[in-house]
């Protein structure tokens, strides 16, 4: 087997991650146009708390619940503490970078700089199965199967349920969704919340696939948002998409370039989408 | 005392890259996280070329501003084109890969082990052996590089700039050269940045990529956050805070040397967060041109055919002989110290230039308002968008020195016409001419400039300037390279001369976000008429005023038509209209209707059929 099989299926594997990631902060991105740049705090976070937990034998499922509530604590503080409280949206993005900036170094400062391994909870895994002569790694298949039932669920929720309308109703038009009587900061609350579990699902994952350190936050945050862009305007499955598109494309791009060069071709694709179709692959062109 | 010399030598680095951000960041509005990698570039520029003794480090200077120059251009292209938060998504691409590069391109720098014995400063065969030495220049360079930006910052240059920060569209319209004002402050803040880096190469003697990173980046435009966007010497002072504070640190608690750097970053972080709660503006915000009383009086007669008397803030209203000394005396523009020499009578051939320019601009007034050429002529003009047909073959002619109404409803297509003739809109047929000139494929710049100027519905003022900066942006020149660095007296006067004539002298200092919905409507004509506009579009100039404000708008209209200009005005306001212009065009759906004296057009049946009686119904209604 060549080469470009097995960097389809890492490609798959980081392309699940990244799904996920795209998808937690596309879910507070379109309904509050906040850009939430301490997501990429809230992920390693998350990571460092489901790491401290288990490594001290604590069972998997209530460090993956304590992670969920953790993650899901410090995005609505986020919104609650900060955000809300400016107007002006470079002054988000810049105090999303402080919060970034502070939580990533708090955890440096408690837990030093020195990148960790995070065992998954089972050996198997570990394991590989091989389908017609291509080795898939087991963490690959869960990976993919995570991000497409939680995406999925999420997705499924936001266009069946009463909440879900309100929250499409508040990312197309907020002033019009504040008429029509939805109370959006409760809204915001939720979709906060949501977005920082979905975020720390794929902390794990992220950590059992390249282990934590506490610096490694940004670039995966980066790599999501660009996904999300690249996915399309105001739609929270086509982020999903573009997050995974963009996992499956940068693996591919190890074939030809060197990995240094992963993040510029990440870029290069956001641009040339921006400028060629600004409402995104998936999304539906709005007349402004 | 090395330490101390030392820690000066860096503060006056950021202080000197800090202030190149607030040009970008603050006055500008380009929200960019990129500007590390231009000290990553003039670094990494005096570093390569020095130690592999290619040249001295003042040539390596140049080459490192030649490469930011390049880049800049390249980060300067989409600041248009791009909306807010994807440009600055798409400069911390840039930036992180500058970082990644210096990592990854071995051959070129060493990769992370970084390239060491970078030799000392040295300028024309001296070299400063001396840490003490080395600050001194390094500070007084600081001190120089900070008073240029803020030179710059006062000028009309720095007023354009905070202009097209407010709005672009607007600026287009009054024809200034936003691609070049663009351009020309991104080069030249990335100039000083790279200068910053090759400084710091040659201050430390080694460079590798941990040095210059997105964390630098960000300190940075937390420094012009801190100090006040806007405001060079407060982002000056912002940035000794932040470069001092991780020294400080260990001086005054007691933390151990692998903690002080989370630990400087997480109180990074809390000031900014608290910052941006607390003080949005920064702790000295930006300050407007404050123009104190009788700054404007001379002799120098006013250049527009406007006779109101100058004066500002209720000052003296006398028009007193020439007195060089007593206006260098009164040219005191206050927060503007560095421009008052260039505004005093110590400068003439500044004002000769600007004098010059009036001058120019109005034999052209007057020529126009002699000949017999239509001021526009509009050819079988259409436009569709997607089904919808907006405009079809619409033809008309504007007579010079002529005030023509536009009348239509909602939907009638006005709105598109406006945006085609002042050239924010393509036609996809037909064409227009401007004293017989065409001009369907002009940009709106060079239209405004050629004397078609418009306002918008919306305004589209320029919300964080006050009512006398607005005018001024307006002025022909201003923003212009030939026009200098200081903020010639003479626009200050045009702009002062409109604001009496329109009574808007009280509001001069006020920001236009603060002021009343009408005098607001007053700011975008008296901005547009600034210009010295041959054919001025004005759209819905009527809607939502008094009838007192009506009374003075009309006023101001006519005393415009009677100095050569052309006027036309759109408006659905049929009453206000038809009973102050010479000539009425009445549109609907998209086509012509009726043409000709408001009398004439008023009485016409068709027009009745499909304005008047509806508006009238719905007046009623």
């Amino acid at each position: 087997m060549g080469v470009i099989p097995n960097l389809l299926v890492s490609g798959v594997g980081l392309g699940a991650i990244l799904g996920l990631l795209a998808f937690g902060f596309a879910l507070s991105y379109w309904p509050s146009r906040q850009f939430h740049f301490a997501y990429a705090g809230v992920v390693v976070a998350a990571s460092y708390t489901y790491w401290s937990l288990t490594i001290h034998g604590i069972s998997w499922i209530i460090g993956l619940v304590v992670t969920l509530i953790v993650s899901a604590v410090l995005g609505v503080a986020c919104y609650a503490l900060v955000y809300r409280r400016l107007t002006d949206s470079g002054a988000v993005f810049l105090s999303g970078f402080a919060l970034s900036l502070i939580l990533s170094n708090a955890i440096q400062w408690g837990f030093g700089s020195v990148p960790s391994l995070v065992q998954p909870p089972f050996a198997s895994l570990g394991n590989v199965v091989e389908v017609g002569g291509l080795r898939i790694p087991i963490l690959v298949i869960v990976e993919l199967v995570i991000f497409l039932v939680v995406a999925g669920a999420i997705s499924i929720a936001i266009y069946r349920s009463r909440l879900g309308v309100a929250v499409r109703g508040v990312s197309s038009d907020p002033d019009l969704a504040q008429a029509a009587g939805i109370n959006s900061n409760r809204l915001l609350i939720i979709v906060y919340a949501v977005g920082s579990m979905v975020a720390a699902i794929g902390a794990i994952l992220l950590a059992y696939q390249s282990g934590i350190s506490p610096n490694d936050g940004f670039n995966p945050m980066l790599f999501a948002i660009n996904g999300m862009l690249v996915g399309g305007r105001r739609s929270f499955s086509g982020g999903a998409a573009g997050g995974f598109g963009l996992g499956v494309i940068l693996q591919l791009s190890l074939w030809k370039l060197p990995s240094a060069w992963q993040t510029t071709t990440a870029f290069v694709v956001l641009v040339i989408i921006v400028l060629v179709r600004p409402q995104g692959v998936f999304g539906r062109k709005v007349e402004a | 005392m090395d330490y101390v010399w030392e820690l000066g030598a860096l503060c006056a680095i950021y202080v000197i890259a800090a202030v190149s951000l607030n040009l970008l960041q603050g006055t500008m509005g380009v929200m960019t996280i990129a500007q590390a990698a231009f000290l990553a570039i003039g670094g990494y520029s005096t570093a390569i070329l020095t130690t592999r003794h290619i040249t001295t480090f003042v040539p390596s200077i140049f080459v490192g501003v030649g490469i930011s120059a390049v880049v800049a251009i390249l980060l300067a292209w989409p600041v248009l084109s791009l909306s807010g938060f994807i440009y600055t998504i798409a400069s911390f691409a840039v930036m992180l890969t500058v970082t990644s590069l210096s990592t990854s391109w071995t051959s070129l720098t060493n990769g992370s082990y970084g390239i060491p014995g970078i030799p000392q400063l040295s300028v024309g065969g001296v070299t400063l052996s001396s840490t003490a030495s080395s600050a001194v220049t390094y500070l007084v360079l600081a001190v120089l590089i900070t008073l240029g930006f803020a030179r710059i910052t006062r000028s009309h240059w720095g007023i354009a700039m905070r202009g097209m920060r407010e709005s672009v569209a607007a600026a287009r319209s009054l024809g200034k050269p936003v691609v070049g004002i663009t351009f020309g402050g991104y080069v030249l803040s990335a100039a000083a940045a790279s200068l910053a880096g090759s400084l710091y190469a040659a201050f430390t003697g080694y460079l590798d990529p941990t040095v210059f990173t997105v964390t630098t980046a960000f300190l940075l435009v937390a420094m012009v956050v801190i100090g006040g966007r806007g405001n060079v010497w407060a982002v000056a002072a912002g940035s000794l805070v932040i470069s001092l504070l991780p020294n400080l640190l260990p001086l005054v608690t007691p933390l151990s040397a692998s903690i002080v750097g989370p630990a400087t970053q997480v109180l990074y972080g809390v000031i900014l967060v608290a910052c941006l709660l607390l003080r949005p503006l920064g702790l000295v915000p930006e300050r407007s041109l404050r123009v104190r009383p009788n700054v404007l009086q001379g002799s120098l007669s006013a250049p527009r055919s406007f006779s109101g008397r100058v004066r500002l803030l209720g000052g003296a209203t006398a028009v007193r002989a020439p007195d060089p000394v007593g206006q260098r005396d009164a040219a005191q523009v206050s927060a503007a110290g560095a421009d008052r020499a260039s505004e005093s009578g110590a400068a003439p051939a500044r004002h000769a230039v600007a004098a010059g320019k009036q001058s120019a601009a109005a034999p052209t007034l007057a020529a126009s308002s002699d000949s017999t050429m239509p001021a526009l002529k509009v050819m079988s003009l259409s436009k569709q968008y997607g089904g919808v047909r907006a405009l079809s073959d619409v033809s008309f002619t504007l007579e010079t020195a002529v005030i023509t109404g536009l009348l239509g409803a909602n939907g009638a297509g006005k709105s598109t016409l406006l945006g085609i003739i002042s050239g924010f809109i393509e036609p996809n047929a037909g064409s227009i001419e401007l004293f017989g000139k065409d001009i369907t494929h002009v940009s709106p710049t060079a239209r405004a400039r050629a004397g078609v100027v418009r306002t918008f519905q919306e305004l589209r003022l320029f919300e964080g300037l006050t009512t006398l900066e607005n005018v001024v942006v307006g002025v022909p020149g201003v923003g212009r390279i030939r026009t200098g660095l200081g903020l010639p007296r003479s626009v200050l006067r045009t702009a002062a001369d409109l604001l009496e004539q329109l009574d808007l002298m009280r509001l001069a200092n006020t920001r236009v976000q603060a002021i009343s919905y009408g005098d607001r409507k007053l700011v975008a004509v008296a901005r547009a008429l600034a210009t010295g506009a041959r054919l001025l579009l004005v759209d819905e100039p009527f809607s939502g005023l008094t009838d007192r404000e009506i009374e003075r708008l009309c006023a101001i209209f006519r005393s415009t038509v009677s100095s050569g200009a052309t006027l036309l005005l759109i408006d659905h306001n049929a009453q206000a209209v038809t009973s102050f212009v010479d000539h009425l065009l009445v549109m609907d759906h998209g086509s012509l209707i009726a043409e000709g004296s408001p009398e004439k057009v008023t009485s016409d049946p068709a027009v009745i059929e499909a304005y008047f009686g509806r508006q009238v119904e719905e007046a009623d209604g």
